[in-house]
């Protein structure tokens, strides 16, 4: 029996009738890591030892009667930018090639306190900033499927590593698109919460007033149990939203009978691949033939979403990444005469070329003179964004798109122009900035082979609607459960 | 409305008499003929903030820009790096400028994505972080302190 | 030309919450380096802040009490800059909604009354503190008072003159301490005043170049650095320079004003609002409930200590200018009810030792209910005034039990007649020459002997019983 491909909620379920221990699947993970990293280069480390030891004690607290949740035993990893006490957290930044934080992310806490076994850090864009995981220190993420072609990113090495089997399920972080789209990319399902439904305490801020920290996994009812055992308020991050932890317990009769669908006509149109196009239609045609009401719409103020969030993130991030700069932790070149030095070279040295270009691109739209016709006019467009998907939701229960433009690309083919890199994440990035959530569910292949996603948008906290009709989707269709051949080939039976 | 617009308007306003066809061309090149005299360009009335945004869109970033954002940043480019960002920042600007396109004189500027407001803690000491762990990440240290080069003048 | 000055001031307030702004971390001034710190106030990767409410209860408070708007919607905003002290990079303040705006405070110099306007008020974080190591010839990095909540207190640069300056600033202080918002100690750093200085021609409106300089902790400081930078100003001008707008440095040793490094001059801060924190709503409950529980200001308690308890203004004035002195001058009063008497010890006795000591007003732990004990001892003859001192001091240094000390050191005044009668028959006896001169008319003589037997009793009899003993021994001889 191949326990590696079960969900985490089937293995969760297993562990408890004792079919199988948590460490025997913690071992059989730690395996697959070994044999199938090496070309898919999803984690930055694994902690083999730590995790052994984590789910032996896990397993005698199952048996004892102790942890409740679950997902108690199954193993799992976590994106690079979330801390993980005394355990590198670098954010695939040789600026922080080496820190340990003496703290852990609330999130952490959570999943531990679930009983997760943590497997491993996974392998990211440098500070979460790309769409390729290709800017990580650590070297570029592989696409299962194919591993020429890129994760997508930022949150590259969560997504592979769920695609490719080497974690049952995992975190990321979305701030313009960063779980959506390596889902789509590896094939995979994520949900990017609303803004404030997870706490953001412990992850490593690209832009604060965007980030999300959200759950990647090989269905919508994994991804929906993740984010039920993370969210909920947080009194360490002001920003989370007094609320009870998420709750989806009534998310999974596949009913969604005259749930009311509007596709946005204008996310259809130029720029769109046909390989996307047409599986993306064809699933809003599966919803209907489940009982979905279907319609289709205007949001022409999408179009202005992308030159919005790259001053807004751009902004957030040059304030966020300033203290990096070598005197606290991370890198520092070590031959410096003088403070200034100490500022340029570590911060010159420790960072890549992306990042710095953020760093400038932010610097620049908040200095003195160009505030007010760059940020502060972005943050009035954010406004009417915001003010758009509120006329939508009045109409409509969710919103039906795209998760990417293409299907994952090779490797290098885009790392060379950034604004194509960044106009990949047009469909994402809105919803960030409105901060409702979504979710990327498998919805077919394009013409390669490549998977591609389905995007479902939701009004603020109504995830469940969300995950109501994803769950209804995938219990139609079998793109979730379609497999990478590395995932079918190495696989480990026991 | 244009100044030149304006003053038309402002003309025909205090003596009655429609300024229309042939009168219209004829006092629009006599005002223009004014306005180049006393140096007065559109662009000089708008604010100085817009002007500089007129000259980012129209000649790009340039080296002195792109020198202070190195500044403002703590970074150091090589020649060839600063080369490739005036460029790339210049497309992505140039993109950006979209934006006005968007008439958002009577929107709010949306700095947090919800409504809400007033989070608060109480005012309650709690035991700080060993010093240990506060320091054990950082490059250099020195009797329970962050050491970095001097600083003083 | 005749010139005048122009100046503005922004105060810093350090408060006296428990606890930092965004963190728990204590606020306590020293300890050893980097042990008041956690993740939040070291601004490590991914940690959040959260608002201590106190800090906003504060602010309110000093709005109020410097006759400010409240800003009903305030924010936070992240200032961007790179130093050592600042672990962030940025510091939370407050630059496009500030909590408290458009205020006033009266000052009275000499008499002369004038308001100074309030700019602004708010709220930010303190930054930490950089050690000069000249062995090493490096600097070390303290983050301590990274995170301790400040108030910015921003005027309109509307003073003419130091004493204006002078006079603001106390009354900014006494009000402070009043609220128990800040406990305003200049040489911990407390309390510190940004000063920017102009001069123009006497009769102009328009402000000449200011020059700024920062962090000056001490009144005295402060007034000389502006009589030397306003002079230093009038004196360019008049051999036709101009003046540079930038950051001077006061050295009070040398007391002179040195231009910094001018790279100082191409700050741009780029704020922007902080996303990690919420927006501050503040209302009309919250304010009418801080109005309710404002303490009484130094002003209105000086009025009422000269309706209700007939205290000079000059006394009243020196009561209430330390919050600490006029508790301890209530408290004593309530007790014994002799107001004059209290005040009279409070700025004798109790002024005189704390200077002898040094002791500062918040730092004094004597007990009031003591004070009027002392009081009460002396009314009802129990001792006398010079005791009565004697005891003073000894509560004042060592927190002594008045009448456990009158008891142990002998103080209490004799009313034992006995006693008095066998010491002045020994007076008597042991001066004949004395006897002998009142025999012959000099009354003097009468009054050596009074002396005498004070003498012998160490002052605590009582006169009018000495004098009635005598008088009667006396008879019985001559």
């Amino acid at each position: 029996m191949d326990i590696t491909n079960k969900t985490a909620l089937e293995i969760g379920q297993m562990i408890k009738n004792k079919e199988v221990s948590s460490p025997e699947v913690t071992k059989a993970m730690l395996e697959n890591i070994k044999s199938r990293d090496k070309s898919v280069n999803a984690f930055i480390s694994v902690f083999e030892d730590e995790a052994m030891a984590q789910a032996e004690k896990v397993q005698s607290d199952i048996d004892k009667g102790n942890i409740a949740s679950p997902l108690a035993g199954v193993p799992m990893a976590i994106k690079d930018n979330i801390c993980t006490k005394d355990r590198l957290t670098s954010c695939g930044s040789k600026m922080l090639y080496n820190f340990k934080p003496p703290y852990n992310a609330t999130v952490t806490d959570k999943l531990e306190s679930g009983g997760a076994i943590v497997l491993g850090k996974l392998n990211m864009d440098e500070f979460a900033m790309g769409g390729s995981t290709e800017t990580s220190y650590f070297g570029a993420a592989h696409n299962p499927w194919d591993t020429d072609r890129v994760t997508g990113g930022s949150s590259g090495g969560s997504a592979a590593s769920v695609s490719a089997e080497e974690a049952i399920y995992a975190l990321g972080s979305d701030t313009g698109g960063s779980i959506r789209q390596p889902c789509s990319f590896c094939g995979v399902s994520g949900i990017k919460p609303t803004y404030g439904g997870v706490s953001r305490y412990g992850l490593v801020a690209f832009a604060s007033s965007l980030d999300q920290i959200g759950p990647i996994g090989r269905d919508i009812k994994d991804c929906a149990e993740v984010l039920s055992l993370i969210s909920g308020h947080d009194p360490k991050d002001s920003t989370s939203v007094k609320r009870a932890p998420y709750d989806f317990s009534d998310c999974f009769d596949g009913n969604i009978k005259g749930m009311k669908i509007g596709i946005p006509t204008n996310y259809f149109g130029k720029g769109l691949d046909e390989d996307v196009k047409k599986p993306v239609l064809e699933s809003a045609e599966t919803l209907k033939k489940l009982g979905a009401e279907i319609e289709e719409f205007e949001m022409s103020i999408v179009d202005y979403a992308i030159p919005t969030y790259y001053v807004l993130a751009c902004a957030e991030a040059s304030s966020n990444l300033s203290r990096y700069d070598g005197i606290k932790y991370g890198y520092r070149n070590r031959d410096c005469e003088d403070l200034m030095e100490v500022y340029l070279t570590s911060r010159s040295e420790g960072f890549g070329m992306e990042v710095k270009r953020r760093i400038m691109l932010g610097s620049f739209v908040l200095s003195s003179g160009y505030y007010d016709a760059y940020y502060n006019k972005s943050l009035k467009v954010r406004g009417l964004i915001k003010k758009s998907f509120d006329e939508a939701f009045s109409s409509y229960d969710m919103i039906l798109s795209p998760v990417a433009p293409t299907v994952a690309y090779k490797i290098g083919e885009n790392s060379s122009d950034p604004l194509k890199m960044y106009l990949g994440d047009i469909y994402t990035v809105s919803v960030n900035l409105a901060g409702i959530p979504a979710v990327s569910v498998p919805c077919g292949f394009g013409k390669n082979g490549m998977p591609v996603g389905l995007q479902l948008i939701g009004n603020a906290f109504e995830e469940n609607k969300l995950v109501k009709a994803a769950y209804a989707f995938q219990r139609e269709t079998d793109f979730h459960l379609k497999k990478p051949e590395i995932a079918l080939k190495g696989g480990n039976a026991q | 409305m244009s100044v030149q617009e304006k003053m038309i308007a402002c003309l025909a306003e205090n003596t009655g008499i429609l300024i229309e066809g042939d009168m219209l061309e004829n006092v629009k090149t006599r005002l223009n003929m004014i306005l180049d005299l006393i140096g007065y360009s559109e662009a000089s009335e708008t604010a100085a903030v817009e002007n500089k945004v007129v000259n980012v869109a129209e000649t790009g970033i340039d080296d002195a820009l792109i020198k202070y954002l190195e500044e403002l940043s703590r970074l150091r480019l090589t020649p060839e790096e600063e080369d490739r960002a005036k460029e790339e920042l210049t497309k992505i600007l140039m993109y950006i400028e979209m934006l006005n396109e968007l008439d958002t004189d009577n929107v709010d500027a949306m700095s947090h994505p919800f409504p809400y407001t007033n989070n608060f803690r109480d005012d309650e000491r709690k035991e700080s972080t060993d010093r240990e762990l506060i320091l054990k990440n950082a490059p250099q240290q020195k009797d329970g302190c962050f050491k970095v080069p001097t600083t003083v003048e | 030309m005749n010139y005048q000055m122009v100046v503005g001031l922004e105060v810093h307030v350090e408060l006296s919450t428990k606890s930092k702004i965004f963190c728990s971390c204590t606020t306590e001034f020293g300890g050893e380096p980097n042990t008041h710190v956690c993740p939040v106030c070291s601004g490590m990767p991914g940690v959040l802040p959260v608002l201590n409410k106190k800090v906003v209860d504060f602010a309110i408070r000093a709005g109020l009490a410097t006759n400010c708007e409240i800003t009903r919607y305030n924010k936070f905003d992240r200032k961007n800059y790179f130093y050592p002290d600042l672990p962030k990079a940025y510091q939370v303040s407050q630059l496009y909604l500030p909590i408290c705006r458009n205020g006033k405070v009266e000052i009275d110099v000499n008499g002369d009354k004038k308001f100074i306007g309030i700019h602004e008020i708010h709220m930010e974080e303190d930054a930490g503190k950089l050690v000069h190591d000249p062995w090493d010839d490096c600097t070390l990095v303290d983050y301590n008072r990274c995170g301790v909540p400040l108030l910015e207190i921003v005027s309109e640069p509307d003073f003419r003159s130091a004493d204006e300056v002078i006079a603001y600033l106390t009354k900014l202080r006494e009000t402070m301490m009043y609220l128990g918002v800040s406990d305003c100690k200049m040489q911990e750093g407390s309390m510190r005043a940004d000063v920017n200085i102009s001069v123009m021609p006497v009769g102009s409106n328009k402000f000449g170049t200011r020059t700024e300089m920062k962090n000056m902790n001490s009144f005295k400081a402060i007034y000389r650095a502006i009589n030397y930078e306003s002079q230093r100003q009038i004196e360019l001008l008049e051999a036709g320079g101009v003046v540079t707008q930038e950051t001077r440095r006061w050295d009070d040793n040398k007391d002179a004003s040195f231009a910094m490094r001018s790279k100082e001059n191409a700050q741009d801060y780029r704020y922007f609002p902080e996303p990690d924190l919420l927006p501050i709503e503040i209302s009309e409950d919250w304010i009418n409930d801080t109005l309710k529980n404002m303490p009484e200001l130094p002003e209105a308690k000086r009025a009422r200590y000269i309706s209700e308890f007939g205290l000079s203004e000059y006394d009243a004035s020196v009561i209430t200018a330390e919050r600490q002195i006029a508790y301890i001058f209530e408290e004593a009063t309530a007790i014994c009810n002799k107001p004059k008497e209290v005040c009279n010890y409070v700025m004798g006795e109790l002024m005189r030792l704390m200077s002898e000591t040094s002791t500062l007003a918040e730092e004094l732990e004597i007990d009031p209910k003591k004070i009027a004990e002392i009081i009460e001892l002396v009314s009802d003859g129990k001792i006398n005034r010079t005791a009565a001192k004697e005891v003073f001091e000894a509560v004042f240094r060592d927190n002594a039990e008045p009448e456990k000390y009158i008891e142990e050191h002998d103080l209490a005044m004799v009313d034992n007649s006995d006693e008095v009668e066998r010491i002045v028959a020994d007076v008597i006896a042991s001066n004949p020459k004395s006897i002998e001169d009142i025999r012959s008319g000099k009354a003097k003589a009468r009054g050596f002997l009074v002396g005498q037997t004070m003498k012998a009793l160490k002052g605590k009899a009582n006169p009018q019983t000495v004098n009635k003993i005598l008088d009667e021994k006396l008879k019985e001889i001559l």
